[in-house]
C-alpha cells in the first residue's frame, strides 16, 4: 500500500526481523566441549549473570550446563538435568539426544547446532547442555523468573467485566488470549523485533476473520522495522502508524484481554508486545476510541445514552473553552442577557483578553494534571486539591481570572476525562489549544475553520488501510446502529466493516429473545 | 487523472449536491423572491422541480452515453476537438465565475453580521484555502466532508420549527391572487440555483453504482425542493410583508427564535451552517472548475493546478462587484441566466447532437476519469 | 505526506491570524451594555438619545455607590445613564459614543422607547437604524412613553437590576399589550398602515422609596397612523383592541352584575377564542365578531350562589354583554375618533377578498369607519373556584 512499508533488499534477504548475525554467532558448535565452553565464554565476557556448570555424566562424560541466573529455575535443572546425568551408567556411546530421551525428564527439550542457537537459548531462560564429543547441544525450556502477579487493569477499569489485565511478561497474555479463544484458528505469530533487546512481538489474529491484505501488511510493517531496541509498544506503534504526524492514534492499546479479543473477533489483528503490558489493535476508526469495553457488558439502554453523553463531551472537551472565548470577545450578543450581565460583572476586574486568560488557565490545568498523573497516588490527590481549590479559588478573587472561565475550564476537564481512552484524550486537548487560538482570533469563524481543518485531516486518515471515518461516511446501518446507539447483542448480528470485503455474520439468524 | 479506486457511495453523491444548491440560496431566497411573490413565495420551492429533473436528466443521461467521461470531456467526443475544447474553456470560465461570486456572496454575510471589521478577502482567502486542502483530497474526501458539514447544514434547520408559536398563518393570504406569473417570475433566480444539481455530472464517473447515483441525485432534489418551501412558509409566517426589505430573512428568523427567554439569539446556529454549507459548495464547484481546467488541457495531476485557480476563483470574488448590490443585481440579472446555459441549456444541446450524430463512448474506457 | 500539508495549512492560518485578526475583538470589559434606548425629539429638529447601561460591579462588592448614590435607602445603582443629541439617531449615538470610554454594545438592548413628541412627528427614520444595524434584536420591544422618553431610563426599580428589565420583564408577562421590533416592522408595512404601540408611564413612587426607586409601567397605547402618533388610547380601550386581535392573555376581567347594583364579578383565568370574519356584501363591508369565551370565578362580589344555573346563566348575560361594551367601544373610538385600523381589518379583507380590496386599496381611510362591525359572543363561567356561595354571607342573604 505505502512504499515505506515495502520490504528492502535486506530485509528481504534476512527472513523474519532478526539482526545480522556476527560471525562468532554463525560458528557451529565443534567436538570439543572446552573450545565450545571458551567461545561462549569469550560472547559473554563480563557477564557476571551467566553460570557455566561442568559435571561428569555418569562420571565419565566431560559435560557442561549454561545458563543465565535468575532466568531458570535452578531447582528444577538440577533435580532433573544435573543429577540424573550425573548418575547415568549407560553406554558411552549413547549420543545426547538418546541419553536425554532416556534420562532427562523435561518437556521441552531442543537441539542447538549454532553458538548463535546457544546463546539465544540461554538469552530466553533456557539452559543449554553440552557434551564432550558432541558437536550439538541441548535447550531446555526451564525459564523462570520474577514476573508480576495479574492485576486489575488500572487504566482502563470496569463496573462490569472481566478484572484481569496483562503483564509484561508475553507468554501470560498470549494464555490470558488462548483461554478467552480456544479455537486453533486464532493464531499467535512471532516476530523478533530490536537489535539488542531481541523483543518478541506477537501478532495475534483469527484465521478467515482476518484479512490477509491486512495480515500482510502488519507483517510487511512489522517487519520492516530496524531499531536497537523495543522496550514499549509504542515504539512500534509509532513506526507502523499510517500517518505518522497525526495528533490521533491510528492503533488502540489496551491493557485488557477481553478488548483484544473483541477486536480479534471483529477481524482485527493485534500485536502484543514482551515487556509492555499493553497491546496494540488494528485497524481502529475514530469510535474505537469513543468506546469502552464495558458498553458491551451494561445492557444496551445505559450503553448507549453513556455513548452520547461520551459524545457530547468529547464534543464540549474540543471546543468550550475556545467557544467561550470567541463568544466573550466576538459574539457577546448570543449569550443570553442576564448572563452576559454577571460574565461582565465577574470579568470587570480581569486584565488580561479573554484568549490569554483561556490559554493561562488551560495550560495550568494541563500541568496540575500532569502533576497529579506523576506523582504517588497520595500526593496526587493532594496536588488536585491544592490545584483546583486554592489555586482557582484564589485566582478569582485576585481578579487574574474570571469565574466563568474557571467553570469552563473545569467542565472541559471533566469532559476530557470521560472519553474511555486515553490516548484520545491528549489527542482532544492538543487540538483544543489552536482552537482556542482561532476563536480568539476569528470568533466562531475561526472555530469553524478549525473544525473544518479537523474533519478534513480525520476524512483523509487511514488505519491499516481502512478510513478512520469508515463506519459513519459510508452510513452502513450495520455500523450505525454500533455508534449512533449500541444496539443489543442479538442485533448486532453483522461484523463491523474493516474493508471494501462483504461482511460477515456473527450470530445465528433470529436471535432475539422471544417477548414473553 | 484521478485515482481510480476512488470512489463515492451514491448517498454521498445526494449530500455532496444538496448544500451545492441550498448553501447561499437559503438566506436570501425568501427576500429575493418576496419581491415578485409577497404572499405565494413560498411555492417557488415546487416550480423549480422542473429545472431541478432537468438538470439531472442531462446529467445523468449524459453520463449514461458517455460513462466515466465528465461534460468536458464528452463535448470533445461530441462536437470533434476545437468545437469541444472551446466549450470545455467556457465551462471552466463560468465555474471559476461562479466559484468565485459564491465565496464572495460567503463573505459578504459573514462580514455584515458577524465579523464587521475584518477584512473581507482574509474571510475568502481562509475558506479557499481550507475548501483546495480538501479539493487536493479528491472526490473520496470531498465526498465524506460532505456527508458531514451538509448534516451540520441540515441539522440547525430544525431550530426553526421552535418559532412554531410566533407563526401568523393568515400570511399566506391572499392565495395566488394574481395568478402563477408573479411566482413564475420570483422563481426565475432560484431555478438557476437548482440548476446547479447539473454539477452531478463532475461526480458521476466516481460513482460505485450510476444507476443509484441517478436515484440519489432526485433525492437531492425533492429534499432542495421540500426545504426551500418549508423555509420560504416559516419565513412569511414569521415575517409576512416584511420578508422582501430583509437582505437575510433567515438570519431575521434565526434571531427571533426565543423560548423561554434563554434559549435565543441562535444566530450562532446560522453562522456554523453557512459556513460549512458553503465550505460544500465551494469544494464542489472548485473541484468542477479544477476538473473542466485540467480535462481541458490535458492536465495529468489535478492537484497541481488547485491553488492556482483557488487565487483565481478569489481574484473572481473581487473583480467588478464593487458592492453588495451589484453583487445581488449580478445574481438577479446574470446568474438567471448564465448558470442555466451552463447547466441546462448546453448539456440538453450536446445530448440533442449526440443523438443525432448517434455518437457514444468508445468501450475502451480508457479516457474517462 | 498530507500531514505535512496539514501542518502547513495549520500553521498557515495560525500566522494569518495572528498577524492580522482580531479587528473584531471586543472584550467584555470594553464594552458598555446597552440595556435601553430612548429616543426624544430635541430642539432644531435634533435627536436626543438616551442609554442605559450596566455598571458591571459586583453585587456583593463595596463599588463606589456610597458616593454618588441615590441617598436614603442605601440604593445600590446598577445603571447609568448619558445623553446626547444629534441629526439623526445614528449621528446622536456616534456623539454619544464619544462620551463614552467604552463601545456601546447593543445585542443586549432589548427595550426602545420614542417620546411622545417624537412620536407625533414620526417614528420610522429612527427605526430605520434599529433595524438595520447587525446588534438590536428583532425581538426586543417597543414603546411610546407619556412625556418624555429618557424619564424611564433614570429609574432604579426596586425588584429588577434595571428599569428596562423591569419593562421587559413586564411585557413578557402576557398580561398587557406589547409589540415587538418586528412586529412593529411589519405592521408599518401591512395594509392597514396603523397600529398601536404600548404606551408607558413612569409608576408614582411609594412614599418611603428613594428618589427614582420606582419603574416604568405599560398603560393603555399609542394610536399610529402610519409612523406617527395621532393620539392615546386608554387602558380598557387598547384590551378592548386586544380582544379583537385575539391578543388576550392572562389577566382579570371585571364586571358588574345589572349595571353597578348589585356589585362586581372577577374572572381567571380567561379563556377567549375569537375570530374575525370580513365580510362583502354590495357596497357594505363588514366584519364578523364571533366570541368564544370561557373563564373561572375568582371574586364573587354579588349575593349570587353561582351553583344556581339560573343566576349562573344571569352572570353569564352580564360577562358577555361587558366584553361586548368593550369591544363595541373600541370599534368606536378606532373608527370615528382615531380613524385608525389598529385592527388590521384591511389585512383581514385583502385576504378574503383580494380583488375588491385592490380597487379600494386607496380609499381605505374612507372606508374604514363605515365597516360594520357584528358580534356574536358568547361568555360563560366555567367554574366557582374553592367555595360555592359568597364568603362570608349570612346563608339568609344569598339569592339562592
Amino acid at each position: 500500500m505505502r512504499t515505506r512499508y515495502k520490504p528492502t533488499a535486506s530485509a528481504s534477504r534476512v527472513p523474519r526481523n532478526r539482526r545480522e548475525l556476527t560471525e562468532e554467532e554463525k560458528q557451529e558448535l565443534v567436538l570439543s566441549l572446552a573450545d565450545n565452553v571458551q567461545r561462549l565464554q569469550a560472547l559473554y565476557s563480563n557477564c557476571s549473570d551467566v553460570i557455566v556448570r561442568r559435571f561428569a555424566i555418569g562420571g565419565v562424560t566431560d559435560a557442561a550446563l549454561v545458563y543465565i541466573d535468575g532466568l531458570i529455575d535452578t531447582d528444577k535443572a538440577d533435580r532433573y538435568i544435573v543429577t540424573p546425568l550425573m548418575d547415568a551408567d549407560g553406554p558411552k556411546e549413547l549420543n545426547l539426544i538418546r541419553l536425554a530421551e532416556q534420562r532427562i525428564s523435561v518437556s521441552d527439550m531442543k537441539a542447538v547446532a549454532t553458538i548463535g542457537d546457544c546463546i539465544s537459548a540461554i538469552s530466553n531462560g533456557q539452559p543449554v547442555l553440552l557434551r564432550d564429543q558432541e558437536a550439538s547441544g541441548l535447550a531446555f525450556g526451564l525459564p523462570s523468573w520474577e514476573k508480576r502477579a495479574i492485576e486489575e487493569p488500572e487504566a482502563e477499569s470496569t463496573i462490569r467485566g472481566p478484572r484481569e489485565g496483562f503483564t509484561e511478561t508475553l507468554r501470560v497474555n498470549t494464555s490470558m488470549l488462548r483461554r478467552i479463544i480456544k479455537s486453533p484458528l486464532m493464531k499467535l505469530e512471532k516476530i523478533v523485533i530490536g537489535e539488542y533487546t531481541q523483543t518478541n512481538v506477537v501478532l495475534v489474529y483469527i484465521e478467515g476473520l482476518a484479512d490477509t491484505a491486512l495480515l500482510q501488511e502488519a507483517r510487511t510493517r512489522l517487519e520492516g522495522i530496524r531499531i536497537d531496541g523495543i522496550l514499549e509498544s509504542g515504539y512500534i506503534e509509532e513506526m507502523i502508524e499510517d500517518n505518522p504526524r497525526s495528533p490521533f492514534p491510528q492503533l488502540l492499546n489496551t491493557e485488557r484481554p477481553d478488548v483484544v479479543c473483541a477486536a480479534l473477533l471483529e477481524g482485527r489483528i493485534a500485536i502484543l508486545t514482551e515487556g509492555t503490558p499493553h497491546a496494540l489493535i488494528a485497524p481502529i476508526s475514530l469510535f474505537s476510541l469513543l468506546q469502552s469495553p464495558e458498553d458491551y457488558y451494561q445492557r444496551f439502554w445505559p450503553s448507549t445514552l453513556i455513548r452520547w453523553l461520551r459524545y457530547i463531551f468529547a464534543f464540549i472537551s474540543l471546543v468550550l473553552p475556545s467557544f467561550y472565548v470567541a463568544v466573550t470577545s466576538y459574539h457577546q450578543e448570543m449569550v443570553p442577557g442576564a448572563l452576559l450581565s454577571s460574565m461582565a460583572t465577574s470579568r470587570e476586574p480581569v486584565p488580561f483578553p479573554a484568549l490569554f486568560e483561556a490559554l493561562l488557565m488551560e495550560v495550568t490545568f494541563e500541568a496540575l494534571r500532569e502533576a497529579g498523573v506523576r506523582l504517588p497516588k497520595q500526593v496526587g490527590a493532594a496536588v488536585s486539591i491544592v490545584g483546583a481549590l486554592v489555586v482557582g479559588q484564589a485566582a478569582v478573587q485576585a481578579g487574574l481570572v474570571s469565574a466563568p472561565m474557571v467553570i469552563v475550564v473545569a467542565i472541559t476537564g471533566i469532559a476530557s476525562f470521560m472519553l474511555p481512552r486515553y490516548i484520545a484524550g491528549i489527542a482532544i486537548r492538543m487540538l483544543r489549544f489552536p482552537l482556542i487560538f482561532l476563536g480568539g482570533t476569528l470568533g466562531l469563524l475561526g472555530i469553524m475553520m478549525g473544525i473544518i481543518l479537523i474533519v478534513l485531516h480525520l476524512c483523509r486518515l487511514q488505519s491499516f488501510g481502512m478510513p478512520y471515518l469508515q463506519s459513519i461516511t459510508t452510513m452502513q446501518r450495520s455500523d450505525i446502529k454500533d455508534i449512533v446507539m449500541r444496539a443489543p447483542w442479538w442485533a448486532l448480528d453483522i461484523r463491523p466493516q474493516l474493508n471494501s470485503k462483504p461482511q460477515t455474520k456473527r450470530e445465528a439468524p433470529n436471535q432475539m429473545p422471544d417477548n414473553q | 487523472m484521478m485515482k481510480k479506486n476512488e470512489m463515492i457511495t451514491p448517498m454521498q453523491l445526494a449530500f455532496i449536491l444538496y448544500p451545492t444548491v441550498m448553501a447561499t440560496g437559503f438566506l436570501a431566497l425568501p427576500s429575493l423572491a418576496a419581491s415578485y411573490a409577497p404572499y405565494d413565495f413560498w411555492m417557488i420551492g415546487l416550480v423549480v422541480l422542473g429545472t431541478g429533473i432537468l438538470s439531472v436528466a442531462a446529467a445523468t443521461s449524459l453520463h449514461a452515453r458517455f460513462p466515466r467521461m465528465t461534460v468536458v470531456e464528452c463535448s470533445e467526443r461530441i462536437l470533434g476537438k476545437a468545437l469541444g475544447k472551446i466549450i470545455g474553456m467556457l465551462y471552466f470560465l463560468n465555474l471559476v465565475h461562479v466559484t468565485g461570486v459564491v465565496s464572495r456572496e460567503y463573505a459578504e454575510f459573514v462580514k455584515n453580521n458577524f465579523l464587521i471589521k475584518t477584512p473581507m478577502m482574509l474571510v475568502i482567502v481562509l475558506m479557499l484555502l481550507l475548501v483546495s486542502n480538501a479539493v487536493r483530497g479528491g472526490v473520496s474526501v470531498i465526498a465524506k466532508s460532505a456527508l458531514i458539514f451538509t448534516t451540520c447544514f441540515v441539522f440547525p434547520l430544525i431550530f426553526l420549527l421552535l418559532l412554531l408559536p410566533d407563526l401568523e398563518w393568515g400570511n399566506v393570504l391572499p392565495f395566488m391572487s394574481h395568478g402563477i406569473v408573479p411566482v413564475l417570475k420570483a422563481s426565475a433566480v432560484p431555478q438557476s440555483w437548482v440548476s446547479e444539481l447539473f454539477l452531478i455530472n463532475f461526480f458521476l464517473p466516481y460513482v460505485s453504482d450510476s444507476k443509484a447515483g441517478m436515484k440519489w441525485g432526485y433525492i437531492a432534489l425533492s429534499a432542495v425542493s421540500v426545504s426551500m418551501v418549508l423555509i420560504n412558509l416559516i419565513v412569511l409566517l414569521v415575517l409576512g410583508l416584511d420578508t422582501s426589505n430583509k437582505a437575510y430573512p433567515i438570519l431575521v428568523a434565526f434571531r427571533y427564535i426565543s423560548i423561554g427567554g434563554f434559549f435565543e439569539n441562535l444566530e450562532a446556529l446560522l453562522l456554523v451552517m453557512w459556513v460549512a454549507g458553503n465550505f460544500v459548495k465551494l469544494t464542489v464547484f472548485l473541484y468542477a472548475t479544477v476538473t473542466a481546467f485540467s480535462q481541458c488541457f490535458g492536465v495529468t495531476d489535478f492537484r497541481t493546478v488547485v491553488l492556482p485557480i483557488a487565487v483565481l476563483a478569489s481574484v473572481f470574488s473581487i473583480w467588478d462587484l464593487p458592492n453588495f448590490s451589484v453583487m445581488q443585481q449580478l445574481l438577479v440579472k446574470v446568474g438567471t441566466f448564465e448558470t442555466p446555459l451552463f447547466m441546462n441549456v448546453i448539456p440538453l444541446l450536446l445530448l440533442l447532437v449526440a443523438w443525432l450524430t448517434g455518437r457514444k463512448s468508445a468501450d475502451d474506457g480508457g479516457v474517462g476519469g | 505526506m498530507n500531514m505535512i500539508r496539514l501542518v502547513h495549512a495549520v500553521s498557515a492560518v495560525l500566522v494569518l491570524t495572528m498577524t492580522t485578526g482580531c479587528w473584531d475583538r471586543d472584550e467584555l470589559n470594553d464594552l458598555a451594555l446597552v440595556t435601553a434606548l430612548a429616543l426624544d425629539q430635541g430642539k432644531n429638529n435634533d435627536i436626543v438619545t438616551t442609554i442605559q447601561f450596566l455598571l458591571p460591579r459586583s453585587q456583593s462588592g463595596v463599588g463606589g455607590t456610597g458616593g454618588g448614590g441615590g441617598g436614603g435607602g442605601g440604593m445600590n445603582k446598577e445603571t447609568a445613564v448619558r445623553t446626547a443629541s444629534g441629526v439623526n439617531v445614528a449621528d446622536a449615538l456616534s456623539k454619544l459614543q464619544r462620551r463614552m470610554p467604552r463601545k456601546l454594545f447593543w445585542g443586549q438592548c432589548k427595550i426602545f422607547i420614542f417620546g411622545e413628541e417624537l412620536a407625533h412627528k414620526g417614528i420610522q427614520e429612527s427605526l430605520d437604524l434599529l433595524s438595520r444595524h447587525p446588534q438590536p434584536r428583532e425581538r426586543s420591544f417597543v414603546f411610546v412613553s407619556a412625556g418624555k422618553a429618557s424619564d424611564n431610563l433614570e429609574l432604579f426599580p426596586p425588584l429588577e437590576r434595571t428599569s428596562a428589565e423591569a419593562l421587559r420583564k413586564l411585557s413578557e408577562m402576557d398580561i398587557g399589550y406589547k409589540l415587538t421590533l418586528q412586529q412593529l416592522n411589519s405592521k408599518l408595512v401591512d395594509d392597514s398602515e396603523a397600529l398601536a404601540i404600548p404606551y408607558i408611564h413612569v409608576l408614582k413612587k411609594s412614599k418611603a422609596a428613594a428618589p427614582g426607586q420606582t419603574i416604568p409601567y405599560v398603560y393603555g397605547s399609542a394610536v399610529m397612523k402610519g409612523d406617527r402618533m395621532i393620539g392615546v388610547m386608554s387602558e380598557k380601550v387598547t384590551r378592548g383592541m386586544m380582544w379583537l386581535n385575539d391578543d388576550i392573555g392572562d389577566y382579570t376581567i371585571t364586571f358588574w352584575m345589572d349595571g353597578r347594583s348589585q356589585g362586581a364579578i372577577s374572572l381567571r383565568p380567561i379563556v377567549a377564542h375569537i375570530k374575525t370574519t370580513p365580510l362583502i356584501q354590495g357596497d357594505q363591508w363588514m366584519i364578523k365578531v364571533k366570541v368564544n369565551v370561557e373563564g373561572d370565578m375568582l371574586q364573587n362580589g354579588t349575593a349570587y350562589n353561582p351553583v344556581d344555573p339560573q343566576l349562573l346563566a344571569k352572570m353569564d348575560k352580564a360577562f358577555e354583554k361587558d366584553v361586548r361594551d368593550r369591544i363595541e367601544l373600541t370599534v368606536q373610538q378606532a373608527q370615528h375618533k382615531f380613524n385608525a385600523d389598529i385592527f388590521d381589518f384591511a389585512k383581514a379583507f385583502h385576504r378574503k377578498y383580494p380583488k375588491q380590496w385592490e380597487k379600494e386599496k386607496g380609499n381605505w381611510d374612507k372606508r374604514f369607519p363605515q365597516v360594520k362591525v357584528t358580534m356574536d359572543i358568547t361568555a360563560h363561567i366555567l367554574r366557582s373556584g374553592l367555595i360555592l356561595a359568597p364568603d362570608g354571607m349570612p346563608h339568609d342573604e344569598v339569592i339562592p
